[in-house]
């Protein structure tokens, strides 16, 4: 039991002052008998007769002594804490991973701990050393052994959740970094026991978990993925039920803001359900999200853009080059199949881009060409001979840009024909050495020379204009990566033609992106991410979807206990900190008044 | 007549009451009260040889002729019962207004009344620390007067001491007779032993308790100086409703013991509360002393 106001005690002199008026007030009273000789008696039978005694059995006295007592305990509001002594150090972990995100009720998980942790620290007495630190995937210490409470709950006030997993094991080394030797402390952790627990022991003496929430009722979209299928492309979500009972899922995807299906599903407790959706033709993006209300919401929305998730696939067909090669390594998210001349004829698969070294098939094939050296049969060239003149290159061409020829040179060449629509980029004399053009819906670049009757491979030039080549050829998006889990950078591949990178955040909040940055991390906010280049007036725009698939954080079922290396520290559900009496005190006060009242009536 | 005593209307009825009574208080009591002095009366007794001295007067000479011897008639000697009133007078008979005591002078007066109206000698005496005031044998309806006034001059004054004031009044008491007290009985020193000694000289005792009601049922509660009005003494008290229970049964004790030590000395008690009417207590007293059935 402790005192918030102690200084109230001193109303305890009331309590003498009372039995002393009580003394004075009764040689007020004065009554003449007629003989007190039979009063003698009486008194001499029962009560000895000084005045503390008689006292006794006055009951008015005896419950406005009562009252007194209880007022006056009421005052100095004693209350009771559960863990608290003095000067003592006190760290206090909060866990802020997204599984306190989840509302119990009307109230986030992190703002009853921030409740339960206000009432811990105000009732702290006065010396004890406070640290708050915010428990992430990386620790952060918000107080250090600060005396000041006030600082702590200001602190306390502005703690968001954070969209990681909380990590125990780094938070506890750096407590037992930060704390001194010797020092008397306490540590307490508020989480739902969803952390990285570490697996060694650690060195605290006294460490109390404090469980927060109860609600284990979750779904969650697990994943959104592309799937191939015979009839075409199917996205698949599946549907994870993190309770242990059975729930029923409903799930709606609409693509591009536009209702596609909605599908329900019985899910089992702690099953998965899995549930597939035709991708429309020429979709660009998908959003699939879980109907009605779950402990948990960043985890019933998913995003998927479909197009960009798979690698682009590409036949090489040479009879060995090995610039060629290696210029397509150099580039990512290429599958490079390779092929002879003479193996062509049993390849079944489409490639969406062939790159013919020397060689031209005798049907033309679908997707994307690059011919290198291709024969007159193949209609693209003619007429192969020596140069007869210096290259010229088309210098204000985007795909020439930072190319520099003025170091290569070229033996022998076709002279590439140049249809109308076409573009020349490079020629010598009157002779065409690099067009592009497109047939159809396909793009088609036409260098007319063998790359080994050339230095150009050993030039700086080869591998700019060879990634320029297949970057027009294939359009890669900005992102390297089509869907990433929130909070997981990703890799940008910005045209390095683009004069300005825009990005759109879900939260519709635009960003000037710097030119050549590489990587893009600010993914915090799941949803769909828009990324705009603008190259020669041309806007590229390309989707990612960033996702929150985390089965660590979706398991929103508070742990019982939790383990600290070999040792088990069981969860203390909420904390008994400053539990004040004062208003039982007033009441039982009120009650022993109303006696009096009664009593004194019935005296009279 | 005039008197401070009784109303005009009362004292009607008290004539008409002494008209009804046909015996002496004394001739109720006689014989029991018969004195064993013989003497000079008309009720023969005995005889006895004549010694040279004796009254010649005496000597019954029918025997003398029969017998030639002289022998002396012894008679009875009759002698009157003297009714003495004794009423308390201290401070506690006067107490709230001094009804109590107003009560005893007006029964004494009324008895007194009665006795003398029946041609039998009457006495009173105010009894406090000791005997204060005494008025002795009177006879005779012309005594009336004087009896009454001595009544009504007595004032309440001063503590009360049984005891003594009964041992003091046995001095004045020479033939037996009977005594009537009129008192609260609420003596610190005790009655028991004046009493005892009144009946040692052979006296009949009647005593007439009067307790108010305000004695015997007081309505205390608190805290409280008690003054007791002859000592002035102060007992400081917090009178709680189970002490004032303790306080009534202490009364009812103590009327007990009282009755119970008339129940084994023979003495008629009657206790008296004033609330009933003069008449009513006065028929009751009457009746307790058996002049009335």
């Amino acid at each position: 039991m402790q005192l918030l106001a102690p200084w109230a005690l001193v109303f305890l002199v009331l309590l003498p002052l009372i039995i002393v008026f009580y003394l004075l007030k009764q040689k007020k009273e004065q009554r003449v008998l007629s003989s007190t000789m039979l009063w003698q008696r009486v008194l001499a039978d029962t009560i000895s007769q000084t005045p503390w005694q008689r006292l006794r059995y006055n009951l008015l006295l005896l419950l406005q002594l009562l009252l007194v007592l209880l007022l006056v305990l009421a005052l100095v509001r004693p209350y009771l804490v559960e863990f608290q002594e003095g000067g003592r150090d006190l760290v206090i972990l909060l866990d802020t991973s997204t599984s306190m995100g989840t509302l119990e009720g009307e109230t986030s998980r992190l703002d009853l701990a921030k409740t339960e942790l206000a009432n811990l620290v105000s009732s702290q007495q006065k010396g004890t050393k406070l640290s708050l630190i915010k428990v992430g995937s990386t620790p952060e210490v918000l107080v250090n052994q600060s005396e000041n409470s006030q600082e702590v709950l200001g602190k306390l006030k502005k703690i968001q959740p954070g969209l990681d997993q909380a990590n125990l094991e780094t938070a506890l080394s750096l407590v037992t970094a930060m704390v001194r030797t010797g020092a008397n402390v306490q540590v307490v952790l508020f989480s739902d026991g969803g952390v990285v627990l570490p697996e060694n022991p650690v060195g605290l003496a006294e460490f109390q978990y404090h469980r927060v929430g109860v609600t284990e009722d979750n779904l969650a979209i697990g994943a959104f993925a592309m799937r191939d299928n015979e009839e075409g492309p199917l996205a698949l979500t599946r549907i994870d039920n993190y309770s242990s009972k059975e729930l029923e899922a409903t799930v709606k995807v609409e693509n591009q803001d536009k209702l596609v299906d909605v599908q329900t599903a019985k899910v089992a407790g702690g099953k998965s359900a899995y549930l597939f959706w035709p991708v429309p033709q020429s979709s660009t993006y998908l959003k699939a999200s879980l109907e009605g209300q779950d402990g948990l919401a960043l985890d019933n929305n998913a995003w998927l853009v479909p197009t960009k998730g798979k690698q682009a696939k590409v036949l090489l067909v040479s009879k060995g080059n090995v610039f060629l090669e290696q210029l397509l390594k150099l580039r990512t998210g290429l599958e490079v199949d390779k092929a002879t001349p003479e193996g062509y004829k049993d390849i079944k698969e489409n490639y969406q881009l062939y790159v013919l070294d020397s060689f031209w098939p005798d049907q033309a094939p679908k997707g994307q060409l690059l011919l290198i050296n291709p024969p007159d049969s193949s209609g693209y060239t003619a007429a192969e001979g020596e140069l007869t003149g210096p290259l010229q290159a088309n210098k204000e061409h985007p795909l020439l840009t930072n190319v520099s020829w003025s170091d290569v040179h070229i033996a022998t060449s076709h002279s590439v024909k140049v249809p109308p629509g076409w573009q020349s980029l490079l020629s010598a004399g009157n002779k065409t050495l690099l067009a592009l053009g497109s047939q159809g819906n396909n793009r088609i670049a036409v260098l007319g020379f063998d790359l080994h009757q050339s230095d150009l491979p050993l030039r700086p030039a080869f591998p700019i204009l060879g990634q320029n080549l297949l970057n027009w050829l294939l359009p890669a998006g900005g992102f390297r990566e089509t869907q990433v889990i929130a909070g997981n950078p990703v890799d940008l591949a910005l045209r390095p033609q683009a004069e300005q990178v825009i990005l759109y955040k879900p939260d519709g909040v635009k960003e000037d992106l710097q030119l050549g940055v590489g990587r893009f991390s600010d993914t915090n906010s799941p949803g769909l991410y828009k990324l705009e280049q603008v190259v020669g007036g041309e806007h590229l725009v390309d989707y990612l979807a960033v996702n929150y698939f985390s089965p660590q954080e979706s398991l929103i079922k508070p742990a019982a206990q939790i383990k600290l290396g070999m040792q088990e520290v069981k969860a203390q559900s909420g904390i008994k900190v400053v539990r004040e009496y004062w208003s039982w005190l007033v009441l039982v006060a009120l009650a022993f008044l109303s006696l009096e009242w009664w009593v004194y009536l019935r005296g009279h | 007549v005039e008197n401070l005593l009784f109303e005009p209307q009362f004292l009607r009825k008290l004539e008409n009451m002494a008209f009804v009574l046909k015996k002496s208080l004394a001739g109720r009591y006689s014989g029991q009260h018969r004195s064993t002095l013989k003497g000079q009366s008309v009720e023969f007794a005995d005889y006895r040889s004549y010694v040279s001295g004796d009254d010649f007067r005496q000597v019954d000479w029918h025997a003398y002729a029969r017998l030639e011897r002289l022998f002396v008639k012894l008679f009875m000697e009759e002698k009157d019962l003297t009714l003495h009133l004794l009423v308390d007078t201290s401070a506690s008979m006067g107490w709230q207004g001094g009804e109590k005591l107003k009560l005893a002078k007006q029964l004494a007066g009324a008895l007194g009344y009665l006795a003398l109206a029946n041609s039998e000698q009457v006495g009173a005496a105010a009894l406090g620390k000791k005997v204060i005031n005494f008025l002795p044998g009177q006879r005779g309806r012309a005594t009336v007067q004087r009896f009454w006034n001595f009544l009504s001059r007595l004032e309440p004054e001063g503590a009360t001491d049984l005891n003594a004031a009964l041992r003091q009044m046995g001095k004045h008491i020479k033939n037996p007779g009977i005594i009537i007290l009129l008192s609260d009985m609420l003596s610190p020193e005790g009655y028991s032993d004046g009493i005892k000694y009144l009946q040692k000289l052979g006296q009949q005792v009647v005593i007439l308790q009067i307790l108010a009601p305000e004695e015997r049922d007081p309505m205390l509660l608190g805290n409280f100086a008690l003054v007791d009005c002859e000592s002035n003494l102060v007992k400081e008290v917090s009178i709680t409703p189970l002490l004032l229970e303790a306080y009534k049964k202490q009364v009812d004790e103590f009327v007990t013991g009282v009755r119970s030590f008339c129940l084994e000395r023979e003495i008629t008690y009657t206790l008296i509360d004033p609330r009933e009417g003069l008449e009513q207590i006065l028929l009751h007293s009457l009746r307790g002393l058996g002049v009335i059935a």
